[in-house]
């Protein structure tokens, strides 16, 4: 499905005209946003490095999970929303960049993956699942992320 | 789900992930080393 009309209509928007007119509104709203990376980042590497028992191996692995995965969703938003703010001053250019794309389908799994896998298996007592399983849900998630973030670096440099 | 059933599904999801991420990223580096010697020599 070629999604350009979807990224044309958001060049032309509103939305658009106020992020490229207003170079202060955009860095506010990049403030915003790399904040909210931060503290995605933050939360998820926090728990999935208790879950390979490298930090706060003294306190319950779900614990943790369940103290950061609220801020996890927090951080989503605002990440979310800004992030449309922002691509909409350069939507076209992003159309046609592949490490775009590769954030976007990242983001994507990573959402999919923290929800519908990391987030039912692993809020609750651990007890009755392997060791390993659960180190290798760790391992999958860093790596996604780390992907998402490879690929939105990449993109200033493609 | 049953929780045993979703334990397996997400060990081979993530090992789907592993050797996925360990290939693509391989590639990326193959394809930056190439462009580095073209353009550097």
């Amino acid at each position: 499905m070629d999604l350009l009309f979807l990224f044309e209509w958001i060049d032309t928007s509103m939305l658009a005209e106020l992020s490229k007119a207003y170079g202060g509104v955009f860095a506010v709203v990049q403030t915003f946003h790399l904040g909210a990376m931060v503290l995605l980042g933050g939360m998820i590497l926090v728990g999935d490095l208790r879950l390979l028992n490298i930090v706060m191996a003294d306190v319950p692995a779900h614990v943790v999970l369940k103290n950061t995965e609220r801020w996890v969703g927090y951080a989503l938003i605002v990440v979310i929303f800004s992030g449309i703010f922002m691509m909409s001053a350069v939507a076209i250019k992003l159309y046609y960049n592949m490490f775009f794309l590769s954030k976007m389908v990242g983001l994507f799994m990573g959402v999919s993956f923290f929800y519908f896998i990391r987030k039912p298996l692993l809020n609750t007592d651990h007890s009755d699942l392997s060791p390993w399983s659960i180190k290798i849900v760790a391992i999958a998630s860093i790596l996604i992320w780390f992907s998402v973030a490879a690929s939105g670096r990449w993109i200033g440099f493609s | 789900m049953n929780k045993k059933r979703l334990e397996r599904l997400s060990v081979v999801l993530s090992v789907v992930i592993v050797v996925g991420w360990g290939i693509f990223w391989g590639t990326q580096v193959v394809a930056v080393q190439e462009m580095l010697k073209l353009a550097y020599g």
